[in-house]
């Protein structure tokens, strides 16, 4: 059974549309979500960590609909988010920080430190947890920032651009992360770093103008993929295929 | 969390703040003793430290949106109402504890001087922490509504300059004359309002729906406040007179006894015997004792500003020689300088020469004619004394 499930999904900002009848499941696995810029792939992860309402449409996350203030706060309990334009408090220690990310998620006061102390370890920040982020440099924020979603241990993940200030090293880290993380959970991960999706998703939704343009395995993409076409690796041969074969229909 | 919350945002150094000004308001540049209980939970009360409370909770609570943490916040399970609250609870364990330092040392002395405490004296530091909530929880509505915290503190602060003109707690400052004390009633009425307004204030700016409860009954509760004359009932205990020997304080200036018993006394046994010489030092001003007033004492409950008192003596002596009925201020400045030692003028001087010319005892019977004299208004009387 999928633990995301969008049905025909309507959101704009005032008369601008930016999702227009999205319909979507997501299961048990890593999620890519890919798309080119505007293609509503942020707007989409905010509705799913239920940061914003849909206009129309039915949202269905690990099975409540959200309709009901206090299904809307058990879900928010069970998922984890991390935005694109991630915030955090400068003066704030990385276990302070993501202390108060699970004060917020509300996890139960006896789990609390352990679960801190092992969301900081996940990320490989465990020997500076003490240290203030405003000495960390971007990628260790990023990382704190993943921390701080994982750190209810979400049964279902959202992660908005997770890899970007990450260096090589960090983002094969990371991959393993996801792929620890999917196995019995949903992630969705949205990015623009193809080959992060070939190498650590199960499956890969791509969107454009707030519509599905595809929806499969690494895969089914790379099988899409037109060999004439532009792109320095298969998935990415895959990727504009597809993209170029929904805008010539549209 | 609180303690992160404090630690980590503006807590620390309100509390400072809010210590270096409730104690200048307490104790001075000079250290001086702070009075009764009631006096100084007044003091306290009476410190300026609202614009302090409200500026650092706007910008405790304007920091969510400064850090772009909108979208992280609004993905968390936590009621927002629990986030603000957490917010007001850090900027309020701020003040509160600012303030709890300075009374912490005040306690200290007041105990140990045996100050008087008059029946609900903590009755204003209630008010001071319940209205360090109300200040809070204004700046934490202002703060979430104002994503700029500069223009939010300058509003805010400028509101309280506008709003504090003749209402707000100057109302609930005592009267000045006479002794009184908190009424409960009343008293009960400004916590309870400062209570409620926190809770609308709260759920307003949480966008609770509580709110529509909360803040109609802020707004009655306030409406009664305005509609409340007198916060403040007469103390009878604290004006009855604690005596040593023949000096006397009022029960609310007990602390300064020593110290005006250690002035007093050798006035008294200077003039032991003349006939129609006080014989009792007291806080009467009928001419009939010494008049005791009111004293600022240090911490060592020595009389601060004038060491050697000499201002205090004469103000003791004051209603006894000073003439009521007819211009004699040479005799009178004369008789002063005569009966406590302190010469202020040349004229006075001069007047002092005259009558310490006399013999011990001569200068004993001037001083009781003087007296006699004052009484009975006897111009021919006292234009001899000259």
């Amino acid at each position: 059974m999928p633990q995301v499930k969008t049905h025909k999904l309507v959101f704009g900002y005032r008369r601008r549309q930016v999702i227009k009848g999205l319909t979507l499941s997501f299961g048990t696995g890593v999620h890519g979500l890919l798309g080119p810029n505007g293609a509503g792939k942020t707007t989409l992860m905010r509705m799913l960590a239920t940061v914003n309402r849909p206009d129309s449409g039915t949202l269905t996350v690990l099975g409540d609909p959200l309709s009901s203030e206090a299904g809307l706060r058990s879900v928010r309990r069970r998922i984890g988010y991390l935005p694109q334009a991630f915030g955090f408090y400068p003066r704030f220690t990385v276990r302070e920080f993501v202390e108060y990310f699970a004060w917020l998620k509300e996890v139960p006061r006896g789990r609390l430190s352990d679960a801190v102390d092992r969301a900081i370890e996940r990320v490989g920040l465990g020997e500076r947890a003490d240290d203030r982020l405003k000495t960390l440099s971007g990628g260790m924020l990023r990382r704190v920032g993943i921390a701080q979603a994982i750190v209810n241990d979400p049964e279902v993940l959202l992660l908005d651009e997770p890899t970007a200030g990450l260096d090589p090293e960090q983002r094969m880290d990371f991959r393993v992360l996801l792929r620890d993380i999917g196995r019995d959970n949903c992630v969705i991960t949205s990015t623009h770093l193809i080959e992060d999706v070939a190498a650590a998703c199960t499956a890969v939704t791509l969107i454009d103008s707030g519509q599905s343009v595809f929806q499969g395995t690494p895969a089914q993409l790379i099988a899409a993929g037109d060999p004439d076409c532009d792109g320095d690796t298969p998935v990415e041969r895959g990727y504009t295929s597809v993209l170029r074969a929904f805008r010539a229909a549209s | 969390m609180l303690l992160t919350e404090y630690r980590r945002g503006a807590g620390p150094l309100l509390t400072l703040t809010v210590a270096a000004l409730v104690w200048l308001r307490l104790f001075g540049l000079v250290l001086r003793f702070p009075g009764s209980w009631l006096d100084s939970a007044t003091e306290v009360l009476t410190a300026p430290i609202a614009p302090l409370v409200f500026t650092a909770a706007v910008w405790q609570a304007s920091r969510e949106r400064r850090r772009d943490m909108d979208d992280q916040l609004g993905s968390s399970a936590r009621a927002a109402w629990r986030r603000r609250g957490l917010t007001w609870a850090s900027i309020v364990l701020g003040g509160a504890l600012g303030v709890a330092l300075v009374v912490g040392v005040a306690v200290v002395l007041l105990v140990a001087r045996g100050a008087y405490a008059a029946p609900g004296w903590w009755w204003p530091l209630i008010i001071t922490v319940l209205g360090i909530g109300a200040d809070a929880a204004l700046g934490v509505l202002v703060g979430v509504v104002f994503p700029w915290p500069l223009l939010g503190i300058v509003l805010g602060v400028a509101a309280y300059v506008v709003l504090s003109e003749g209402r707000g707690p100057f109302r609930w400052w005592p009267p000045f004359d006479g002794y009184w004390t908190p009424d409960a009633g009343p008293h009960s009425l400004i916590a309870l309002t400062l209570g409620i307004g926190v809770l609308a204030l709260i759920t307003l700016a949480s966008r609770h729906r509580m709110a529509l409860l909360a803040v109609p009954s802020a707004l009655v509760c306030q409406m009664f406040l305005d509609d409340t004359t007198s916060f403040w009932r007469v103390d009878p205990r604290a004006g009855e007179l604690v005596c040593r020997e023949s000096v006397c304080t009022s029960r609310a200036s007990v602390h300064t006894l020593d110290t005006v018993f250690a002035i007093a006394k050798p006035l008294l046994d200077k003039v032991a015997g003349i006939p129609g010489a006080p014989t009792t030092a007291a806080p009467s001003n009928t001419g009939a004792s010494l008049w005791v007033t009111g004293m600022h004492t240090g911490w060592d409950g020595k009389q601060l500003f004038e060491p050697e008192s000499p201002r205090y003596k004469r103000l003791l002596v004051q209603t006894v020689v000073t003439a009521r009925c007819a211009a004699h201020d040479e005799l009178s400045a004369a008789a002063s300088a005569w009966w406590t030692g302190v010469v202020s003028s040349p004229q006075e001087q001069a007047a002092l020469a005259r009558v310490e010319r006399l013999s011990p005892e001569a200068q004993r019977t001037w001083f009781g004619d003087y007296l006699s004299a004052l009484r009975r208004c006897d111009a021919a009387a006292l234009a001899a004394l000259r």
